[in-house]
């Protein structure tokens, strides 16, 4: 017998071998299945895609503070950005100030572009996704954010 | 020699490749071969068709096969309709077959699915994510999915059915219309106003399947298949009911389910209120009066018709007077009317309509009372009556005379009960003078005093008066209480 040649396994060894894998296969399969469960779907929060109305509602250089969405749409000669309203420090809603926003509760500050100038504020604030519906009308999904600067042409 | 361990090993073999077969299976099912998945790449291969432009291109490039849903906490609603329902806001897609035809009409425009959902209109399982799931016809849930020409009930959640435009909800203006005209309100009480004899409609909506006899229906057992028979023959669907055969057409009966699916208190937040839905609710509070004869029609009718004439009912086993009737009219005084109709006639069908009870406004009580005299003849004064009569004879003359029809001590039989308290209270002696002396024209009640061939002789007419008022007395009183209270309820074998 040479050492090239394969270890001899018995028929009784190879099906002893042949279960045992089989059992941790079904049960790592269990597993992976078992471990997906806490990982819902769809998340059970409130849709926070909101849908703003038709384009042509906003003028170019207009501002439109949506209170019960808790952000700001911006139309400049570039596109349509959207920033939204709630504070990065403790979650307040912030107003709109002389030169940006200002936060009522801990004071901070950020100018109109979101970032931060002054106060306990620890990030900008953040600019939202814009995009539209397939009837036309303006949607600006607060899960997703997008870098400062990013604007949505029509 | 055989191993003895070999049979186990074989045995965990077999049952580890079957667990493997099986866990990878519904893997395989779940996360490829879902229904709605198959919808998705149905979906977005229309959308690549579709996509000839630059916002045609964009929309296929955000699409995602994805589960989509709509979470509405102020309405407790979770719709996952729109997992399969992708083209409802798409104005492209209006030719698609389902799931994926855009929403008809122009409800979306102002009902957008991230602000209403799709539940609070069409019912059914929101969070389910198949279609029979979604419709919950034949499972527990207790509002499935409407069909679509009766969706429109649910609009008066938010609106005023009574402001919304006509064409808008076709089968609702027809049920309205019905309910008034068919006077639905004789017998049954919404808004606080109606009748006694059938059960109060304000929430006939919320009712589940649960809560209505389906055992003599064929399935599907839903409300609205339950209203749809129950409209068309209510004794067929009910079998002791006491209801009239409202006798309408298919689609009467289809429009009278929708508004009474309509009738539902639900409880909505105050923003998705239409203005004319809070106006709606103000008014109900503070009711402008109806005119007598719109009184008549919408509360009066399903039992006394237009009230000329004298009908027996087999169901109330007695007759419904003809309230409108000359005779009737020429001898009873407005106070007689009214006390009638406000406090009802205990022991009878007569339910008692004042404010307290079936919910008439004092006022709308005064016009229903001259609708009904508004054809009454002048009467000529009455001779007063100054014989004093003897209650021992006035009892024999009315044994031998009355008590056929109006039974033993006044208690009624075929005709009406004269113990009966509201009828003691209120009819003066003048009215059953008349009454005994002219009888009641278009009933059994014979004249008892023609010119030509007098029956009884005033002092007859004052023993029988006498008599009578004894029934009035507090001890007659009593045992025609307690004979009211133990009487089979109305519809039972009398």
């Amino acid at each position: 017998m040479s050492r090239l040649d394969p270890p001899h396994v018995s028929r009784r060894s190879f099906l002893s071998l042949v279960s045992l894998g089989s059992f941790f296969a079904a049960l790592g399969t269990a597993a992976a299945g078992i471990f997906r469960l806490p990982n819902p779907a769809v998340l059970p929060g409130p849709v926070r895609r909101f849908k703003l109305g038709p384009p042509e509602q906003f003028s170019a250089g207009s501002e439109t503070a949506f209170a019960e969405q808790n952000l700001v749409l911006f139309r400049d000669d570039e596109g349509f950005y959207a920033i939204s309203s709630t504070c990065t420090h403790l979650g307040c809603t912030v107003a709109r100030s002389k030169d940006g926003f200002a936060c009522p509760c801990h004071g901070s500050r950020f100018n109109s572009k979101g970032s931060v100038v002054g106060g306990p504020a620890p990030r900008p604030l953040p600019w939202l996704e814009v995009s539209r519906s397939a009837n036309g009308d303006l949607v600006v999904n607060a899960d997703n954010e997008v870098p400062e600067g990013t604007r949505y042409r029509v | 020699m055989k191993d003895p361990s070999r049979i186990y090993r074989w045995l965990l073999l077999v049952a580890s490749v079957v667990t493997i077969v099986y866990l990878v299976g519904a893997a395989v099912r779940e996360n490829y071969l879902a229904q709605w998945r198959t919808v998705q790449h149905e979906y977005r291969n229309i959308l690549r068709e579709k996509a000839t432009d630059d916002r045609g291109r964009e929309l296929l490039a955000k699409f995602r096969v994805e589960m989509k849903q709509t979470t509405i906490p102020a309405l407790g609603t979770v719709d996952r309709c729109v997992t399969c329902h992708n083209g409802i806001d798409d104005p492209r897609m209006t030719d698609m077959p389902q799931p994926h035809r855009t929403h008809p009409g122009h409800i979306l425009d102002k009902h957008p699915v991230d602000r209403f959902g799709c539940t609070v209109c069409h019912h059914g399982q929101g969070a389910a994510m198949s279609f029979n799931e979604a419709k919950a016809e034949d499972v527990f849930w207790d509002y499935p999915l409407l069909p679509p020409e009766l969706t429109e009930s649910t609009c008066v959640t938010c609106h005023d059915a009574e402001r919304l435009p006509p064409d808008q909800i076709p089968l609702l203006t027809v049920g309205m219309r019905l309910y008034r005209e068919k006077s639905c309100g004789s017998c049954h009480k919404l808004g606080g106003r109606g009748g006694s004899l059938g059960p109060a409609l304000d929430n006939e909506g919320a009712k589940t399947k649960h809560q209505l006899i389906m055992t003599n229906l064929k399935p599907p057992h839903t409300t609205w298949s339950w209203q749809n028979a129950h409209f068309r023959d209510p004794g067929g669907v009910v079998p002791d009911s006491l209801m009239r055969n409202p006798t309408v057409t298919r689609q009467e009966a289809l429009a009278l389910t929708a508004y009474m699916l309509s009738q539902w208190k639900r409880d909505v937040p105050e923003s998705y209120l239409a203005p004319d839905k809070i106006e709606q609710k103000y008014r109900a509070l503070h009711p402008a009066p109806l005119a007598g004869e719109e009184v008549y029609r919408g509360y009066c009718t399903a039992c006394h018709g237009n009230g000329t004439y004298t009908r027996w009912d087999k169901k109330f086993n007695r007759f419904i007077p003809a309230i409108r009737g000359v005779s009737l009219i020429s001898t009873a005084t407005r106070e007689y009317l009214r006390a009638n109709i406000e406090q009802g006639r205990p022991g009878t069908q007569m339910p008692a309509w004042g404010s307290h009870a079936g919910g008439l406004l004092p006022e709308e009580i005064t016009g229903v009372v001259e609708y009904l005299r508004s054809g009454a003849p002048a009467v000529p004064a009455m001779t007063a009556l100054t014989l004093h009569g003897d209650d021992s004879n006035g009892l024999s003359l009315f044994l031998k005379n009355c008590a056929g029809c109006h039974g033993m001590n006044g208690r009624g039989g075929m005709a009406p009960e004269i113990g009966n308290p509201v009828f003691q209270q209120a009819a003066t002696d003048e009215f059953i003078i008349r009454t005994i002396r002219n009888g009641r024209i278009g009933t059994a009640m014979p004249a008892f005093q023609r010119n030509d061939a007098p029956a009884f002789s005033d002092q007859d007419i004052a023993d029988v008066l006498a008599y009578l008022r004894t029934l009035g007395e507090p001890k007659a009183q009593k045992a025609m209480a307690q004979r009211v209270t133990s009487r089979t309820p109305p519809g039972g074998k009398p």
